[in-house]
């Protein structure tokens, strides 16, 4: 689709940079950790932090929004050094860039220290990591080191050890709604609520991909609705799972099949089908048991999809699976 | 053209909802009014008037497409009317009107539902409609697009609503009591999360109250907190009886903590904690409580004193040649000081022997964070050392290693020296000068005073780094002069090195064998990567216990005013793994700045955090009510109390065994009752002497069977049978009358009663031979433990079988090796037994006499059909009813169906009154009819007794049944999790990194797995207290502050720290005091012995179905692990959690031996019980 962008706007800045709140107290989800990181902003002090947890639950903007409020001002350039994934992030730039920064001397105030904030920390090396640890160590009293990543494991331990280990979850329905409702009011979208809800239901608790979408439904559309945003997302669509489930539970089992061979047909791949089957078997209304077999189903056959089995045959034997867990119910 | 005309239509669409909106926004005025006013339950009755005005609207709503349609086909046709209204629309896109178009289609969305609910099968057709649209771009399929826009709509709504159903459906069948407190305030913090996201618009909230409702009730997580909710407010009641046993527990930790230390330590601890507070505020808890002297480090002793020995000896090597050159300290010294020199000369020759024996380089290895650097600098700061520091962020090179290190080789050349100290280290000066502001003044101001002094002599510089020193280092500063301090090497993590680093150990070998100063070497690994030729000493730390540490920390946090729940830092230990440094970098994360923290009421909510499996085992034994009264256990004393009673009636002296008989029942303990069964046996033999009569003998004989039938412990019961047959069998001539004249009638059953008569009479000839003691009969049980196992196998099989004639050619079957022992028997009537017949004839008797127990009431049973055939039919007839029934009864009790179900509990206990009947009436000799027909009548009573007390009963069933499938969920989602794990690892190994899509899918892998077990832990708790609540026993476990408690992970424990700290302190010292119980023991105990009580019983019942079964070894097990978690509860690590047993398949039984005469028993149960789980799992695949 080709992309026009509105002509009430100035810029053509993405959404999601446009709208990044700047400071931690505007940081949606995640309150554990936002208030905690709220003190820390007041009172200085600021522990090493590692922030791990999927993507677009808001690690980067609260380090970020977190250096702005205690560095802000004159020296803010001077006194953060940021690295992300499209640096290089060997064992030379530990030993010579990070090191030379923690022994530059910044004036600050009383309880400001230097901050390195090293996003996406998962993808630097392991030898990068090692030579990290002891500068860490000795550097305490003058810089701070900030570490975002999606998955702690890959962070070595010892570096672990040396930081305080915060973990954000997945944002809520109704938080990401709240924060579209505001984009929502600034950018003048005309919208439906079923388009927002569209919108919540393709994100799953990514706030970053539901600010793109919102985005990129109103560039190609002008109007957000539920079918405009299920063209621009290109899952598959919920209704037809939906009816495939619907069918599974009401026996005609030929039906279910032939709707999944459609799916596979227009390219759609087995993650993204088995995505989207186990969130409409999340919200789907049927007995409580028999939901949580679905689920269950659903999970290892997620398994193996992982694994690399991931054929026609897999989907259609989950099918049948869950064919038998309801003529199980039926049964009892 | 095409572009134009698709802008319009919407626009055109936009317009005309615009002119119809104003009628209709007065109209949803009033109801939000006349909603607001009236209390929630009055909603229900606001909808269907809702409903009463859908058909106006269906009328407007279906004329509006129709309109539009025809509007824009006049606009194809005129150019210039779309540019007018193009320009129209554009103006009137204003945020009050959008309000408006929201409103609209609020109402439309009603107004579709409505239409749905005529057309049920539209919403089939609905997608494959679509999907032809996707394919398709034609301009004639925009009318079905806009068709399948009104389905949709329709869809989704109506799957809302029902899920408000849904929810509603589940609080209602919750605790009734807390849902109007509960429902309130959760609509109130809804409502409160709405106005704050949308505090710009006043009209806002509004339209938001209705959109965040829907949206809440698709959230599955919302679905799994929304039945925790109404806990919330038993909490409140609870934590506040608690408040008081907080208090006292508080005080008998801080008192049990400080007393095991020493007077010095403490007092030079406290001195230590305090001098910290003068360091900086903003530097972190690690560098602020880093330790500067040996003591001070927690944990690992003997390292700490090996490692500061090692250091004072390489400190005195030097100082003594030092001290001997110079003269101007004499004056100076003490009478001590002088005794050193004098001891120096004299030993001058020792001293050369230490010097060619001390080591240089030592290696230090240990886990992260169990303190090996802050040791090193500890010791040397204690010692005086200055260190030089090389490490992973420094470049490793050989040559780079030599060019360091070199200048430290030339010791006479210390000007040189001094300024490539200066040089080289810039960042350690800053480090050194932060310990002098720690020291009281007194020290510190003789520091200055020897500062200036030394200004005569040195220049400003060197001035600086001897301010850094510590006290214990002013009588160096002459030996300063003379042209060293003594340096110490520390090369960290020698076991990382990296192909930039080639050459570094082979440098540090050469550095070693040159210096004279020791070197240090620290790594993770134990070898460190060294070759073996590297000469050195070896130290390994550890992390410190988890007592050390917990002291440690409570000190951190008094010293920095952090008001902390012991047990909640404990949690937080056990979470860091007993890390150091990770516990304080994590305590300043969530308590610093404590004090400026705002008053607020933190929602416990556990549905953001991941969960826990762990946590899910350790609540399981919490949901469960196991405080069922065992009462058939009493109906059972009561029967045979009934026919004790009966007993009384033959004769004034058996009357002092009744009262006996009694007086056990009533204690029902074991220890006392076996006591009284051997005054029991004294008694007997009394008895045996002044009475000859043999049909008294036989009732003695039923009437201590009975007894240990009921005390259920199978050595004691056969003691007392081999005891009373050997008194029975004493009088052989009597007996063989009435075998002679039965003999006559049947001659097959005589032929059976001969042999199991020899057996028992060779037992009793052994028994006279010799007195073994009851453990070598304890171990001929053991010993027979398999045979038994084999035969009870069969019993088994027969039971499934549950056909009287396949029961009869089983029996047959089971008595063929009896027939062999009697040419044994035969052959030894006449000859005097020897040792190696008897032994092995002492390991099958045994067995057999265990047989012949079980089988005794069968064969009798068959005897008793076959001589009285009047009364065959009746009975033939009360057997099979029951055995039909009994399947019925199972399916009954599957669907659930209370009625049937008690009814056909009732025929079973029929049929088991029955069955005992027949046995004590084919005992009893045919001379007591009179005393038969008083028996039946006390039986009839209880029956009826037994049907009172089925309820209970039931119950057991349905909540045995609800945990095995808790269980089975938890194995699955462990099951998941460990694949998850197991994938983890395999992507570390090659150090590959992933791409974005790998990544996510892996977390949305791990999203699933938690949505699964979270779903499914619900829906067994909420159906659990389901059936507590129906039978009278109320579920007051609250499972939100229970799975916080029990958690691990950060996350839940920063939550926790976050709530009031009498709340969560109660919550902990609730679950303290529970452990530490006594009385919590004695129940578990009594609660064991009931079970206990119950299953010989039982056993006669396992043909009745696999319900009871299941029922008796569920209990079992469930006495057993809760017994065994609660003793060793407290001391569980946090792996072996994870091994935590599967309730119902493994049960964990310390042998004991009570527990050893139950596994004879408990075998049967065993079986059956994992052929059920089996079927549970063929039916879950």
């Amino acid at each position: 689709m080709t992309s026009s962008s509105s002509s009430s706007n100035a810029y053509d800045v993405p959404w999601v940079e446009k709208y990044r709140p700047s400071k931690v107290a505007d940081i949606v989800g995640n309150e554990d950790a936002v208030s905690r990181l709220q003190v820390i902003a007041r009172d200085g002090n600021m522990p090493n932090l590692i922030l791990s947890g999927p993507p677009g639950t808001g690690k980067t903007t609260s380090i970020l929004a977190l250096a702005h409020e205690l560095l802000g001002g004159p020296n803010c350039k001077e006194a953060v050094l940021e690295l992300n994934a499209s640096d290089d992030r060997g064992i030379d730039v530990v030993r010579n860039k990070i090191k030379m920064f923690a022994q530059k001397k910044v004036t600050l105030t009383p309880g400001r220290h230097k901050i390195v904030i090293l996003d996406e920390a998962d993808s630097m090396t392991t030898g990068a990591q090692q030579a990290l640890r002891r500068t860490m160590e000795i550097y305490s009293n003058t810089t701070r080191f900030a570490l975002a990543c999606n998955t702690s494991a890959k962070i070595i331990e010892p570096i672990q050890s040396r930081c305080a280990i915060v973990r954000f979850s997945r944002l809520s329905d109704q938080e990401i709604l709240g924060r579209l409702m505001v984009v929502v009011q600034a950018e003048k979208v005309p919208y439906v609520p079923e388009g927002l809800e569209a919108i919540i239901f393709t994100a799953d608790g990514d706030m970053r991909q539901a600010l793109n979408n919102l985005q990129a439904t109103y560039s190609g559309f002008q109007f957000v609705n539920q079918a405009n945003v299920f063209k621009v997302c290109d899952q598959p669509h919920p209704l037809h799972v939906k009816n495939m489930v619907c069918n599974v539970i009401e026996g005609n089992f030929d039906e279910a099949c032939s709707g999944l061979k459609q799916l596979y047909d227009l390219g759609y791949s087995p993650t993204d089908i088995i995505t989207t089957l186990f969130r409409i078997i999340k919200n789907y209304d049927m007995a409580e048991y028999l939901k949580l077999e679905f689920m269950k189903e659903t999970g290892f056959a997620h398994m193996r999809i992982c694994d690399g089995v991931g054929s026609y045959l897999q989907l259609c034997g989950l099918l049948a699976k869950l064919s038998l867990v309801r003529e199980t119910a039926k049964a009892v | 053209m095409k572009g134009s005309c698709d802008l319009g239509t919407p626009k055109r669409r936009k317009a005309e909802p615009e002119e119809q909106c104003s009628p209709a926004a007065e109209n949803t005025k009033k109801r939000k009014s006349s909603a607001k006013l009236t209390p929630r339950k009055r909603a229900s009755k606001n909808s269907t008037p809702k409903k009463n005005s859908t058909p106006k609207k269906n009328g407007s709503a279906v004329g509006s497409p129709d309109s539009a349609w025809k509007i824009d086909l006049r606009l194809e046709a005129k150019l210039s009317a779309e540019e007018d209204s193009r320009m129209f629309a554009g103006r009137k896109i204003h945020p009050f009107f959008s309000l408006w178009k929201v409103e609209k289609q609020n109402q439309g969305q009603e107004h579709a539902l409505s239409a749905v609910k005529r057309e049920g099968r539209g919403i089939t057709c609905g997608p494959i409609h679509i999907f032809e649209n996707v394919q398709d771009g034609a301009s004639p399929l925009d009318w079905s697009d806009w068709t399948f826009l009104d389905k949709t709509t329709v869809a989704d709504f109506g799957t809302e609503s029902s899920n408000l159903f849904v929810m509603e459906g589940s609080i209602e069948s919750l605790n009734f009591d807390n849902l109007p407190s509960s429902i309130r305030p959760s609509s109130a913090s809804s409502s409160h999360n709405a106005m704050s996201c949308s505090s710009q618009l006043s009209i806002q909230p509004d339209s938001m109250l209705e959109i965040s409702p829907p949206n809440s009730a698709v959230l599955a997580n919302e679905q799994a907190i929304w039945p925790l909710k109404p806990e919330d407010a038993k909490v409140d009641l609870d934590l506040e009886v608690n408040e008081n046993t907080f208090s006292g527990h508080q005080g008998i930790f801080r008192k049990s903590d400080t007393e095991p230390l020493s007077k010095f330590l403490q007092e030079s601890m406290r001195s230590y904690y305090h001098s910290c507070k003068g360091k900086a505020e903003s530097s972190l808890w690690i560098h602020k409580y880093k330790p500067t002297k040996a003591f001070e480090v927690c944990g690992n002793e003997e390292a700490m004193n090996f490692l500061r020995d090692w250091l004072h000896l390489w400190h005195e090597r030097r100082y003594p040649c030092r001290k001997g050159s110079s003269n101007r300290d004499q004056s100076n010294r003490q009478d001590d000081g002088d005794n050193y020199i004098c001891s120096d000369s004299d030993y001058a020759s020792e001293d050369i022997n230490e010097k060619d024996s001390l080591q240089n380089v030592l290696l230090i290895t240990g886990p992260i964070g169990s303190g090996k650097s802050a040791a090193v600098y500890a010791c040397a700061h204690e010692q005086g050392f200055k260190i030089l520091e090389i490490n992973a962020s420094d470049c490793r090179n050989g040559a780079a290693v030599k060019q360091k290190f070199g200048s430290t080789l030339e010791s006479n050349h210390g000007k040189f020296k001094r300024l490539l100290d200066h040089t080289e280290s810039p960042h350690k000066k800053t480090v050194k000068l932060l310990p002098s502001p720690a020291l009281p003044n007194g020290i510190e101001a003789e520091e200055m005073g020897d500062g200036v002094i030394e200004l005569i002599t040195i220049s400003d510089d060197e001035a600086c780094s001897l301010g850094g020193t510590s006290p214990r280092l002013r009588g160096k500063s002459n030996v300063f002069t003379c042209g060293s301090v003594q340096t110490l090497i520390l090369v960290e993590d020698v076991d990382i090195l990296f192909p930039e680093d080639r050459g570094c150990i082979a440098a540090i070998q050469h550095i070693s064998e040159t210096a004279k100063g020791p070197i240090i070497l620290t790594s993770n690994s134990n070898n460190g990567g060294l070759p073996d030729s590297f000469a050195r000493l070896h130290v390994s730390f550890s992390l410190p216990l988890p007592d050390e540490l917990l002291c440690h920390m409570y000190m951190v946090c008094v010293t920095e005013e952090v008001n902390i729940n012991p047990l909640l830092l404990k949690n937080f230990i056990q979470s860091c793994d007993g890390d150091i440094r990770k516990t304080i970098m994590q305590l300043q994360f969530w308590f610093q700045s404590k004090k400026y923290k705002k008053d607020r009421k933190v929602q416990k909510v556990y549905g953001s955090l991941p969960f826990d499996l762990e946590a899910c085992h350790q609540i399981i034994p919490k949901m469960l009510p196991c405080d069922y009264p065992s009462e058939l256990s009493k109906l059972i004393e009561k029967e045979i109390a009934n026919s004790i009673t009966i007993m009384e009636d033959n004769s004034c002296s058996q009357g002092l065994v009744n009262k006996e008989l009694d007086i056990n029942e009533r204690k029902n303990d074991l220890d006392v009752q076996f006591m009284k069964t051997d005054y029991l046996e004294a008694k007997v033999e009394r008895i045996k002497r002044s009475l000859t009569d043999c049909s008294r003998f036989e009732s003695q004989h039923s009437a201590i069977s009975e007894l240990s039938h009921c005390s259920g412990s199978l050595v004691t019961s056969s003691w007392q049978k081999d005891q009373s047959k050997h008194i029975v069998m004493s009088s052989d001539s009597e007996e063989k009358d009435p075998n002679n004249g039965h003999s006559l009638d049947v001659h097959e059953e005589v032929y059976k009663r001969h042999s199991l008569e020899s057996n028992s009479e060779y037992l009793c000839k052994f028994q006279t031979n010799q007195a073994y003691p009851s453990t070598s009969f304890c171990k001929l049980v053991c010993s027979g433990l398999e045979d038994s196992e084999e035969e009870r196998y069969k019993y088994v099989e027969t039971a499934h079988d549950a056909c009287l004639n396949e029961t009869c050619k089983s029996f047959d079957m089971s008595c063929f090796p009896g027939t062999i022992s009697i040419p044994e028997t035969a052959i030894q009537n006449g000859i005097k037994p020897m040792s190696g017949p008897v032994s092995s004839g002492c390991h099958a008797d045994p067995v057999e006499v265990s047989l012949n127990n079980e089988l005794t009431p069968f064969t009798f049973s068959v005897c008793q059909s076959l001589d009285k055939l009047p009364q065959n039919s009746d009975s033939l007839v009360n057997t099979e009813i029951p055995e039909s029934f009994s399947k019925a009864a199972v399916q009954n009790l599957r669907d659930g169906n209370t009625e049937t179900s008690t009814v056909c509990n009732v025929i079973d206990e029929c049929g088991h009154a029955d069955f005992k009947w027949k046995s004590k009436f084919a005992e009893s000799s045919p001379s007591m009819a009179m005393d038969m027909v008083h028996l039946w009548r006390k039986h009839r009573i209880c029956q009826k007794d037994l049907g009172q007390h089925d309820n209970p009963e039931l119950g057991v069933i349905q909540v045995v049944k609800l945990t095995s499938g808790l269980t089975n969920l938890i194995s699955e989602a462990d099951l998941l999790f460990h694949g998850h794990q197991q994938k983890q690892c395999g992507i570390m190994e090659p150090l590959m990194s992933l791409s974005d899509e790998a990544i996510y899918s892996w977390y949305y892998e791990q999203m699933m797995m938690s949505t699964v077990a979270v779903h499914g832990f619900c829906f067994y708790a909420k159906r659990i207290s389901d059936v507590g609540s129906k039978f009278g026993f109320m579920n007051e476990v609250d499972l939100t502050s229970e799975m916080l408690a029990c958690t691990t992970n950060v996350m839940a424990l920063g939550n926790l720290s976050r709530q009031d700290q009498t709340k969560s302190t109660s919550i902990h010292a609730k679950k303290q005091l529970e452990v530490n119980d006594p009385t919590n023991i004695m129940k578990r105990t009594c609660l064991s012995n009931a079970i206990r009580s119950i299953i010989p019983a039982r056993s006669s019942l396992s043909m009745k179905g696999l319900a009871f079964n299941e029922y008796i070894s569920s209990l079992r097990q469930i006495s057993f692990s809760e017994g065994f978690r609660i003793s060793h509860g407290s001391e569980n690590m946090r792996k072996r959690r994870r091994v935590a047993p599967h309730y119902l398949s493994r049960g964990r039984m310390a042998l004991s031996p009570e527990i050893i005469s139950l596994v004879c028993e408990g075998d049967l149960f065993r079986n059956i019980s994992s052929q059920y789980t089996a079927n549970m799992e063929s039916n879950c695949t």
